[in-house]
């Protein structure tokens, strides 16, 4: 069963959200925002897709399967972890860099932020797992 | 790092093995091999330091709140053993070379192999306790994958389970030993995880209370591993692993991990006073060391005698060997720690070359039965010579090593008291007699039908004994080659201030004395015994008592673990979500519940209702209806709608005490929720079924009230019981800015500051999402099927 409406609708929104989350992914370390928000929106404007066009939206992403997301982002986050024991300081132990960038002026880089990466992508790849098996 | 590359190396090459066997094929053992040669250099490299008395450390900065460090040192002691597994570890891992055919999954095998080398030389290393007991069980783990490595035969996947079972529940012991040392260095002093400063406050932590249990613990852990009795049961039937296995973990290192545990703690255990009374006679640690010991020596060196397989013989016969070290350890003496750690070496040099020899013969002839075996010297020159010198060495026979530390254990039995010289003399006796029914019994006599095809090994596996059964020989002709560089910074690491070799020297001849005489007439005796019943024993049927602790693990053990399991099992696990939800709702409304009227007055000052606006109570009215139209819906779709009016409205309070990140995340699960929701109608049953009787209706009803209830409550006395502890919400809004460089504390604290539970978090998501997507494929195949 197709709706015109649900279909359209979800195409048109379906990069402004993609685009939405990945902004609340990069500013969730000073403003409201965060992996695991952005990683419910990507993953809900995901399943709208894939509840409106089927099968073709529900296994994969650019190419990578939804579940290979759940590996790729839990190893992210792990490296975080074991990266800080690289300069001898226990598993997880954060830093952060302030850059002052050409153009973006004062940018900061914390590994903190890449761990919040590996949470997004394990919240994506959970939720489009689920929903593309509750489906079928 | 030096002693950080030793440890994983092998770790490290364990994990590529698997990767490299497609490309490098059967030569992925000479890969292996080659690996543990560079380690052995390592390890040799230490010795000269080491043996003047330096201590080697390293420390990589691990849990550094709860003092736990990847902390890893070397001293004398641990030498000793890492050269014991470094250097017969490589003439195996060169032995199974040629043992394996290529048909075998060979990276699997060397992979395993690689894996326990590197925990063993963990567990040596350790410095911490919490360190030592992970390479600990990383060993039990490896040698329950080693054991189960032919996993498609019957026999094998009980047995390894069995190893693991209980080499795990005594590491568990052992863990919780670990723990009250810990507890025990908190009361005393500085509480510490390091073994070394434990075993430097060694006088004040025996004297201390808890140090008996403690003790205990750790001794069931090393018992277990050291298969004493009473958990020596496991270790015969880990002989269906492939036998490099059995020669490399059950015979001279892994086993041996337990009498390292013991004599490292040496310094602890020894300072205890008795544990109780029976009558005048005091029960102490050393005591029940040494008889736990001298027992598992008779009882394994009966069975041995009795068994008519070559690899059960052996591994009763190790059983025997380890409780006799295990005995010496418990004598207290000086001299006993001696010749324990002189026999570690000992027996790993025979015993390897024993199991290696019975995997050659199993290798030429197809068999290992006594039976079937005899007169295999004509086929198999060099390897009888080879058993020989082994099996000699370890019926004690001058001028091998087996004899040296046989003196030693006569010596110092004697000055424990004639009944334990008695028992010593026994125990030899049964071990010059399956020594002889291994040697004798096979390489002599007439040649049976499998024994006249028979060829000799190949070099790969003849070199490898070769070299043991030498060093059997040049051990005991030159014991000086040991005795400065290895055996006396061993034993100077246990008792730090012996002065024994500045007085005595190992040698052959100690001139004529008690100890010379015992061994004659062990000698005399087990010759005649062997004579005597040689005949008997070959034809006697296959020796199994009717009860042994084999018994109570399967009828007892096991029955209780699998039975309970069942019927915790079926009172929890109903397969009913709703059940599980009762009784999870249950527990959390009595536990927080009973801290609520023990810690709290339940008087609220300060509460009031003034000050609330109108839109306040209009919302909360809002989500009262909600809820309560949620709870009465008639229709599934008319609930889920209502629920997530529940859930909206708790939005907008988020909204209104300005809590946006809260807000966003709730509105964005509520939306995950009606999707989820919707998703999974395909599946539900008609809403009609899920019909309840008026009983169940009350009782849920019950359960919810109380659990609103207890919610409320927990709200009201947390903001104005005077339960509020406001210190780590201030902690947490003073360091984000500076130490993680975040305004937004909330996510900070996902990240940073809690980042352990969130990584947690996600890893229970993605097993969950994995978990769901596997059991649909099974209930496709299932349906397709």
């Amino acid at each position: 069963m197709r709706s015109v409406i649900l279909d359209t609708v979800s195409k048109a929104i379906l990069p402004l959200v993609l685009l939405f989350a990945i902004y609340l992914l990069l500013r969730g370390h000073n403003a409201p925002g965060g992996g695991f928000i952005a990683g419910v929106m990507a993953g809900i404007i995901l399943a709208t897709q894939y509840i409106a066009f089927g099968d073709e939206y529900g296994q994969k992403i650019f190419g990578i399967n939804y579940r290979d997301l759940l590996a790729v982002g839990l190893l992210i986050a792990v490296s975080t972890g074991i990266g800080s024991m690289l300069f001898d300081y226990p598993f997880l132990t954060s830093e952060f860099w302030e850059l002052d960038l050409p153009f973006f002026h004062e940018v900061e880089i914390a590994s903190a932020g890449f761990f919040d990466i590996g949470v997004f992508l394990v919240v994506v790849g959970g939720i489009m797992t689920i929903v593309s098996t509750l489906r079928r | 790092m030096h002693l950080a590359a030793i440890v994983f190396i092998p770790l490290v090459g364990a994990l590529l093995t698997p990767f490299l066997y497609p490309k490098l094929g059967k030569y992925v053992g000479w890969w292996a091999a080659g690996l543990t040669v560079i380690v052995f250099i390592l390890v040799l490299s230490l010795l000269p330091s080491v043996s003047d008395g330096e201590i080697h450390d390293y420390s990589l900065s691990w849990v550094p709140s709860q003092g736990i460090d990847l902390s890893l040192y070397v001293d004398g002691l641990s030498l000793l053993f890492a050269l014991v597994v470094t250097g017969i570890g490589m003439l195996i891992f060169i032995y199974a070379n040629s043992y394996l055919s290529s048909n075998e999954a060979l990276g699997r095998f060397y992979a395993f192999m690689l894996l326990f080398m590197g925990s063993m030389l963990g567990t040596l290393f350790a410095s911490n306790l919490i360190v030592l007991f992970v390479f600990w069980e990383l060993m039990s783990l490896s040698c329950f994958l080693l054991i189960g490595f032919w996993h498609e035969n019957e026999e094998s996947r009980p047995s390894a389970i069995k190893a693991l079972l209980v080499t795990g529940v005594g590491g568990l012991a052992m863990l919780g030993g670990f723990v009250l040392l810990h507890v025990i260095t908190a009361t005393t002093g500085t509480a510490t995880w390091e073994i070394r400063d434990i075993l430097e406050r060694a006088d004040e932590i025996a004297s201390h209370d808890l140090a008996i249990p403690a003790l205990l613990l750790i001794l069931a852990g090393a018992f277990s591993k050291s298969a004493q009795f009473p958990f020596y049961f496991w270790l015969p039937r880990a002989m269906v692993a492939p036998t490099p296995v059995s020669a490399f973990l059950h015979a001279a290192t892994m086993v041996k991990a337990g009498i390292f545990l013991i004599a490292r703690f040496h310094p602890v255990w020894s300072e205890t006073g008795a544990w109780f009374h029976i009558f005048d006679f005091a029960v102490d640690i050393p005591f029940i060391i040494t008889s736990v010991g001298l027992l598992t020596m008779l009882l394994g060196a009966y069975m041995a005698v009795r068994k008519h397989e070559l690899k059960a013989i052996l591994a009763y016969s190790t059983i025997s060997q380890l409780g006799l070290i295990v005995a010496l350890l418990g004598y207290n003496a000086e001299l006993g720690i001696v010749a324990a750690l002189f026999h570690v070496v000992n027996h790993a040099l025979f015993k390897g070359a024993l199991f290696l020899i019975v995997g050659a013969v199993d290798h030429s002839t197809g068999t290992r039965l006594v039976k079937k075996l005899t007169g295999l010297a004509v086929a198999m020159p060099w390897t009888a010579a080879f058993a020989g010198i082994a099996a000699l060495s370890m019926a004690g026979l001058p001028p091998l090593n087996g004899f040296l530390s046989k003196e030693i254990f006569y010596d110092v039995s004697l000055d424990e008291g004639v009944l334990i010289a008695i028992v010593a003399v026994a125990g030899a006796i049964m071990t010059f007699i399956y020594s002889l029914r291994i040697f004798h019994g096979v390489f002599f006599g007439e040649q049976t039908p499998e024994v006249t095809h028979a060829h000799e090994s190949p070099k790969g596996m003849l070199i490898p004994i070769g070299i043991l059964a030498g060093l059997c020989v040049l051990i005991g002709f030159f014991p000086a080659l040991i005795q400065s560089r290895l055996l006396e910074p061993a034993v100077l690491s246990v008792i730090p201030h012996s002065d024994y070799f500045e007085h005595h020297n190992l040698a052959l001849w100690h001139g004529f004395n008690m100890p010379l005489i015992m061994s004659c007439i062990t000698i005399v005796a087990a010759l005649a015994i062997y004579k005597t019943l040689v005949n008997r024993l070959r034809s006697q049927s296959e020796y199994a008592p009717k009860v042994g602790m084999n018994h109570i693990y399967e009828n007892v053990f096991l029955k209780f673990l699998i039975d309970g399991t069942h019927s915790i099992f079926n009172r929890f696990q109903s397969g009913y979500l709703r059940h599980y939800l009762m009784i999870m709702v249950l527990l959390i409304t009595g536990l927080v519940g009973y801290t609520i009227v023990a810690k709290s007055d339940l008087s609220l000052p300060g509460f009031s209702l003034r000050g609330l606006e109108f839109y306040e109570y209009a919302l909360a009215a809002l989500i009262v209806i909600a809820a309560m139209g949620t709870v009465l819906a008639k229709e599934r779709l008319a609930a889920i709608i209502a629920i997530g009016a529940v859930g909206t409205l708790v939005v907008v309070f988020w909204l209104v005490y300005s809590a946006p990140d809260l807000a966003l995340t709730q509105l964005l699960i509520e939306i995950v929720s009606v999707v989820l929701f919707v998703l999974v109608f395909f599946h539900a049953l008609p809403f009609a079924k899920a019909k309840m009787s008026k009983g169940s209706v009350a009782r849920d009803a019950a359960v919810a009230i109380c659990f609103g209830g207890m919610i409320t409550v927990l709200m009201l006395t947390v903001i104005y019981g005077g339960f509020f502890d406001d210190s780590l919400r201030n902690y947490y809004f003073e360091h984000a800015e500076h130490e993680a460089g975040a305004r937004n504390v909330v996510n900070v604290i996902i990240v940073d500051f809690r980042g352990y539970d969130t990584m947690g978090e996600i890893t229970v998501l993605s097993i969950a999402a994995i978990a769901l997507f596997c059991l649909h494929k099974l209930r496709k195949r299932e349906k397709e099927e």
